[in-house]
């Protein structure tokens, strides 16, 4: 299921908004359905789907972006260990 | 009683009066699918996110299926579709513009990732290179050390050699 792979690179953390949203989504889906309301089940269903991919994408785009600027924070303090070394 | 009097209160504020022109203009323009808020918000999102290079390049896929949700959306609309599926469409193209906009960043984050690692790897070797140097100049230094310290002793031992034969 889209949420637990959400869920499964983080969006807990990254995504928590997007994910409560397709949450609640999935809630009302099992509703219409419940109430044997099948073309709205229908949409509700394509909507938790594309707000568990949102959650999902933005909680990779996060994490890929945090470790970007982690990788650009050991390099400048390599750079700058080669600094002194040639002082 | 007192929450009876709010909306009189508010009715007869000229502030009320200031906007109705643009309320009923609002609700007069809502008829024409150009001018529907609902469809417009999706529609500007994507409009701004076409726009964006960076977007476009690495991100075509999403934004072409943004595009497709948009175009769906205007098509029943203009057929005069139900509400709730022309929002549904609106909804969709509005999400997959965030996921195309958000898959921009994951791509340009990871980019730049395989970028630094390549640098961090060159980094770190000169890193190691300057070491390796420093510790050849040390054993250099120290070498020279070491030579002077011998002349210094010859000499000395040679002086002392000298007084010695000159004392006898």
């Amino acid at each position: 299921m889209v949420i637990e792979q959400a869920e499964q690179v983080g969006a807990q953390e990254f995504a928590p908004l997007e994910l409560r949203d397709a949450g609640i989504k999935l809630q009302q889906t099992r509703d219409a359905v419940e109430d044997k309301e099948y073309e709205k089940a229908i949409r509700l269903l394509e909507h938790t789907r594309i707000d568990a991919e949102l959650a999902q994408v933005k909680a990779r785009s996060a994490k890929s972006q945090k470790a970007a600027a982690e990788l650009r924070e050991s390099i400048r303090i390599l750079k700058e260990e080669l600094e002194e070394k040639h002082i | 009683m007192k929450s009876s009097i709010a909306p009189n209160k508010w009715l007869l504020s000229p502030a009320i009066y200031a906007i109705l022109p643009l309320l009923l203009l609002m609700i007069s323009c809502a008829g024409s699918p150009a001018n529907n808020p609902l469809l417009n918000d999706a529609r500007e999102s994507y409009e701004v996110a076409h726009n964006e290079e960076s977007i476009v390049r690495l991100a075509p896929v999403e934004l072409k299926e943004a595009e497709g949700a948009l175009e769906k959306r205007t098509t029943l609309w203009e057929s005069k579709a139900d509400k709730t599926e022309v929002d549904h469409f609106a909804y969709l193209a509005a999400q997959k513009t965030l996921i195309a906009r958000e898959t921009a960043l994951l791509k340009a984050a990871e980019q730049e990732i395989s970028r630094g690692e390549t640098e961090r790897q060159q980094v770190m070797l000169d890193v190691r290179r300057a070491d390796a140097k420093r510790s050849e100049q040390r054993a250099d230094r120290a070498l020279e050390e070491a030579k002077n310290e011998r002349i210094t002793a010859t000499e000395a031992r040679a002086g002392t050699e000298t007084a010695r034969l000159s004392a006898e």
